[in-house]
Formats: C-alpha cells, structure tokens, sequence
C-alpha cells in the first residue's frame, strides 16, 4: 500500500543557510535561525537588529562582582527611564529588552531582590534600547548586558573562558563599574579588590592610550549606598577611604572616570530561611541611579 | 478660716497698740507685761520659720513619670505656683509654643482661666484632629513565605488626638532653641549617653541636616527630617504629646467603616481606592526632596489629617518586625522601629498605601523619615466625662469640643 502526499521544497532556505550571518558581538558566524551564537552565546537578535541601523549601536557594559547589585540597577535604571517623559529617556527595543526590567520590578514590589544572574551566558538578560537626551542630536542606539558576576570573575582569572565577556568589553564604548559600598564600610577588601582586576583587566585588554580603556569613560557606582549614607555626601573621599586600591588604579591609569553612589532600598533586613541567609529590601527608594548612566551616556555620545 | 499671715499681723497689731497705750497711759506694770509678751512671741515665732526651712530643705522630689507628663511641666513654676504673674507668663509661654496639650492635662487644667483654657482648645481644634474610638484592620510586615492575615489584625483603638501636618521646621526649631536637647527629663534614660551624638552639620545640637541649631532657610514650613526615632519622642513629650500606635496611624488614614459582625471597611489611600498623584508627594523625576506639609491638601483625610501619605514616612510608637523578630526568621543590625506612609522618594505606590508597614533603624537620621504627634482623648481634660471614661468619648465630650474637633 502506498501513501501519497506533497513535500514542499523550500529551497530559499537552503540558500540563506548558504550564508553566514556573523554576531554582533564576536563576529563568529551563524546560521540565520540560530537564536543564541554558537560561539559566544549573545543573542542572534541583535546582530539582526543591528544590521537594520545606520549607525551600529554602542556598548555598554554593567560590571561588579556577584551580589553587588547590578541587575538591581539596571532593572532600575531602565524602569526609571521609560516611565515617563525626562531628560533622558530609554525605549526597550524588542520584547527580550523588557525582561531584565520587569523581572526586577515584580521581584521589588514584592519586598524582595531578584534571583541571582546564572553563569551561563544563554541565560543572561540583554538590553537592547534607544537612547533619546535633550542634550544628544540624535538617539542611538544602546546595547546592554547583565552579566554574571561570577562568569566575570572567571573570565578576568582566566581570560577567554568567557568569549562574550571578552569580546563585549573590547568593543564597550564605557563601562559602569559597581562596587559594593555596605561591604567596603564593613573593612571588607574583596569589593576593593575585585573592582581593582576589572580596571587592570580592562586597560589590559585594550590599552591603546587613545582608542583603549585608559581613554573611554568609566562610571565607577558605589552601589548600596543606602546602607552607610556617608557614601552619599562625598563618594570620592568615600572610595578613597575605603577602596584604596581601586582608587589609586582610577586616578592613575583612566583619564575618564567619575564616582557616583547609589541606593535602590530605603533599608534592608536579614532573613534566615531553609536557603540561608538572605537580604531583603523593606522599601524601594531609588537615589542616584539616573545620574551615573547620565553621565557615560553624554560622554559617549561625544565620540562619533 | 484665717490664714497663718493674718493670725501673725493681727497679733503684732494688738501687741503694738497694747505697748503704746501702756506707755502713754503711764502704766509701768502694764507696758512690760506687755513687751515680754510681744518678746516671746516674736522669739518663738522666728524659731517656727527657721524649722520649716529645714524641713522643706531636706525633702527629697518626687521621680517624674515618664510617659504621662513632661518633666519639664514637673519642673514649671506651675506647680509651685509661687506668685500669680509668673505662673501667667508661663502659660502664655506654653501656648505660643503650641504646648497645649500640657496645659490640658487634668492635674493642670485647674490653674488655667476660662480664657486660657477657650484658647488650649482652640489650639488643639486647629492643629489636631479627633479619631474616634472603634476597630482598625492593621497589616504588619511579615516575611516572604510567613502566614498572614491579607485583611491585617483587628485592632481596637481609644480615642485619640492626631496632628494635622508633620512636624514642620519651624516647630521643630522652637523644640531645639528650648534647650530640650541638655534636657534629660525629656529623653528616655536609655539614650541619654547619646543624645549629644545628635548633632547637625556644623556638630550643634539639632536634626542631621540643619547647620548652627538653625533649619535650612525657607524650609520653616517643610517636615524636619532627619531626626531618629528618640529625637521625635522627646518632641513629643516637650509638647505633651507621644508617637502615633501602628493602629491609631491606620485607623486615621485608611478611614474604617464599622459594620456590625464584620470587619471594617477600610481605604486603601485616605482620599479613596486608587493612587492620585495630585494628592500624595511621592517619587517622580522632578521630585528633588520635601515639600511644604499643606502642599497636597487634596491628600487629606475627611477630618483634614493632612500628607499621612507621601512627604516623609512618620515614626511610629511600635517595633518593626514583631512576629517574625521574635521567632528568629529575621535580624536586624540594630533595633528597628515601624514607620509608615511612604516618602517623596517612595517608588512603588503600593509601598504608600495606609497598611504598607516598613521599618528603619532607631538612630536612623534620614532625610525622608519624620513623624507627627498623638494624644490620647483620655490624657487631656476636655470635660469633667472625658477625664473619668478612658474608653471612648462620650458626646457630652464631643459636645465641649469645638465644633471642628468634634466633626
């Protein structure tokens, strides 16, 4: 007995499975389906919506070691942008841009922090946006991860173990680097020094006294500044006082850089639970968070 | 009966007139008689006043008591009420500084005239409003994952007294040029090594964020803020006044509809269900800090309570994290104390409605936390009723109320 149907030949997809499509972020080639790079793991989405613009979109990157509080802040800095009309403003380019704000959000409202970024690169919350300022000609466009702190530690350790670290970080246009401030008050040195590697793993990467990391902006955030408000009066003095090797390694090696401090929770309370210890927020008070993005932002749109 | 002064003039007067008389009588026998006499009463006389100053020296004061009245109403010449004018002045004293929730206290309401008294009420109409006894549906922070109770724990309420407006600067200020900061009586005694850690910018006696014991100017009619949560109760006893119970804050704000056999219908925001902008100063990209506390009249509660939401979170009497602090599922660093109504700065709107409860450090000076005052009606001496029924007002109290207070 013989069964008789169609099948359709689909030929023009051999012929775009012909080409490659190279990512945005490491250019390693892929198939025009692919939703993640098969080399660096970055979303084909945005090698996709780049190649739709004139102008390609900047880089920036949110660094610190895990817990420090950048997913907090970006998830912040974004909701904040894109509520309502100001300076400064924000617009989610495709749905996945929106993820790392509502996550964060949902997470807020309900009294706690969101779940810790997992090391692996596909799943990481990409932003990708608009960037529209009464003091820029014209918007452009921004490209934002949020990255693992300890794929980060990993990659600085051992360099290229992370290829989209690594390739991100030599094409960023600036960096906000954010440093635990409660726990540099508390004596602690890991903050100090971890923030120290990214400076000195940075103007290694890309050295170049013009081009490289010595001469592109870097936002130094001394994040959680809620909890010792000294930070907020002088974050200068606060980071030369408690972040001495960080504070040296800036002022000598970067020619662009400023500290800024910043708080999302009113005041934190310890929970002890089945899980461990864990730290929750008792109430959500946004302070300093637009300033540090404001400021890379009109640094890098000086450059062309 | 006639006092000991009388008694003492009438008899150097007759003992005088008897002398003189003798004297001009020539009755020899008679005018020695009689300055033995005037001799030896004189004598035992001085003997009685040297005695009673000695008694009176070696008195030991009685302790003050810490929570009903201030000691500094201990300390006033009330009290002793030694001359008429003085006891005057300090009353006139007292209700320019709007302490007149001292003078109508029951142990001194009796030293006020008619006038004084008319003019303590007026005061207390103006700057307070009356919430009436009755249950209050409360909600407590509680840990993610703990039970609780989404309608909160019934609660019952006295009636009480609240202030219209957050204490402004300009209060504050009078509070701060008293001295009441080298006062120990208004301070509870386990603070007393730090009060004089409380300190300005420039290390002068005052909230965080005033230099020279003086407000920022321009800033008389704004809440003080950064002041801890010891500073805002020795305000309040310097006015006679306490912080607001968790419940009392509640039972102002959200407004509860006693229904028979039910829970009280409660508002979600003073004004009504949903979040207004327009009534509440809460965070928005050109909100830079506080605003003036009659700014948002439109926020105010049907008795004009005015900003519990939005401005800056107020202090309250009660500990934050109760259930959960003691059952060990939370710690804080230090002690932490309940604060409620959300800020200039409160992001989420949620996070300002009436049953957001939130918690801050006891010595957290911030700069958007302050508080307003409460009184109970059973504390004050607004009729002969009101002084015997701690329980709930009754309407011959109302009644002696001004109309407003009464409403």
């Amino acid at each position: 007995m013989t069964r008789e149907g169609m099948w359709e030949l689909q030929s023009y997809k051999l012929a775009d499975y012909s080409v490659s499509h190279p990512c945005f972020i490491c250019h390693g080639g892929n198939n025009f389906d692919a939703e993640l790079c098969r080399h660096c793991m970055a979303p084909m989405a945005l090698a996709h919506q780049a190649a739709q613009l004139k102008t390609p979109p900047r880089l920036i990157a949110a660094v610190g070691s895990a817990g420090a509080g950048k997913t907090v802040y970006l998830g912040m800095l974004t909701d904040m942008l894109s509520r309502e009309n100001n300076d400064l403003q924000v617009l989610a380019r495709g749905a996945f841009s929106v993820q790392i704000q509502q996550i964060t959000m949902e997470a807020l409202a309900n009294c706690r922090f969101p779940d810790k970024t997992p090391s692996e690169p596909d799943h990481w919350n990409w932003l990708h946006s608009q960037i529209q300022s009464k003091r820029i000609k014209r918007p452009y466009e921004l490209m934002m991860p949020d990255l693992a702190g300890d794929a980060l530690l990993e990659e600085i350790n051992h360099p290229n173990s992370y290829p989209v670290i690594h390739h991100f970080l030599s094409k960023a246009s600036g960096i906000m680097l954010l440093v635990d401030a409660a726990e540099l008050e508390q004596g602690s040195q890991v903050q100090d020094f971890f923030a120290t590697k990214i400076v000195s793993y940075l103007c290694e990467l890309e050295s170049h006294a013009k081009t490289g990391w010595p001469n592109r902006p870097i936002a130094v955030i001394l994040s959680k500044a809620d909890q010792c408000d000294t930070c907020f009066l002088d974050p200068l003095e606060f980071a030369r006082k408690y972040a001495p090797s960080l504070w040296r390694q800036v002022k000598e090696r970067l020619k662009k850089y400023q500290f800024f401090a910043t708080g999302v929770a009113g005041a934190c309370a310890t929970i002890y639970g089945l899980g461990g210890q864990e730290q929750i927020p008792l109430r959500v008070e946004p302070r300093g968070i637009v300033e540090p993005f404001s400021w890379l932002t009109h640094q890098i749109s000086k450059k062309p | 009966m006639f006092s000991r002064t009388f008694l003492d003039r009438a008899m150097l007067s007759i003992s005088l007139a008897t002398l003189a008389l003798t004297y001009l009588a020539g009755k020899t026998f008679g005018f020695w008689i009689a300055a033995v006499i005037l001799v030896a009463w004189l004598g035992l006389r001085t003997r009685q006043m040297v005695r009673q100053r000695y008694q009176a020296s070696d008195t030991p004061q009685e302790p003050t008591p810490a929570t009903t009245a201030p000691a500094t109403a201990k300390k006033s010449p009330l009290h002793a009420a030694p001359v008429a004018e003085d006891t005057g002045d300090l009353i006139e004293g007292l209700l320019a500084e709007s302490r007149y929730a001292l003078l109508l206290r029951p142990q001194i309401v009796g030293n006020l005239t008619a006038d004084q008294i008319t003019r303590g009420l007026t005061l207390l109409d103006e700057e307070m409003a009356m919430i009436a006894a009755g249950d209050v549906a409360v909600q407590y922070w509680r840990a993610q994952g703990q039970p609780r109770d989404k309608s909160g724990d019934l609660a019952a309420t006295f009636g009480f007294f609240l202030d219209r407006y957050p204490v402004t600067n300009a209060q504050f200020q009078r509070f701060v040029d008293s001295g009441a900061y080298e006062q120990s009586s208004l301070w509870d005694p386990e603070i007393w090594p730090s009060v004089e850690q409380f300190v300005d910018q420039s290390g002068e006696s005052g909230p965080r964020f005033w230099q020279d014991g003086k407000h920022p100017a321009g800033l008389q009619k704004h809440p003080v803020v950064g002041v801890n949560w010891y500073e805002a109760r020795a305000f309040a006893n310097w006015v006679g006044k306490r912080l607001p119970t968790d419940a009392e804050w509640v039972k102002a704000a959200a407004w509860p509809v006693q229904s028979s056999g039910r829970r009280p219908i409660q508002r979600r925001y003073p004004w009504g269900e949903s979040m207004e902008r327009k009534c509440a100063h809460l965070w928005t990209h050109e909100t830079t800090g506080t605003a003036e506390v009659d700014k948002t009249p439109g926020g105010a509660t049907p008795d004009a309570v005015h900003q519990l939401i939005g401005n800056v979170w107020e202090w309250m009497h009660g500990n934050f994290g109760g259930a959960d602090l003691a059952a060990g599922i939370i710690d804080f660093s230090s002690p932490m104390k309940s604060i409620r109504g959300g800020a200039f700065d409160t992001y989420f709107d949620a996070q300002a409605a009436t049953q957001f409860q939130s918690g801050e450090c006891v010595l957290g000076r911030k700069h958007n936390i302050g508080f307003r005052c409460a009184v109970s009606v059973a504390d004050l001496a607004l009729s002969d009723e009101s002084a015997d029924d701690q329980a709930e007002p009754t309407e011959e109290d109302l009644s002696t109320l001004p109309e407003e207070a009464a409403r």
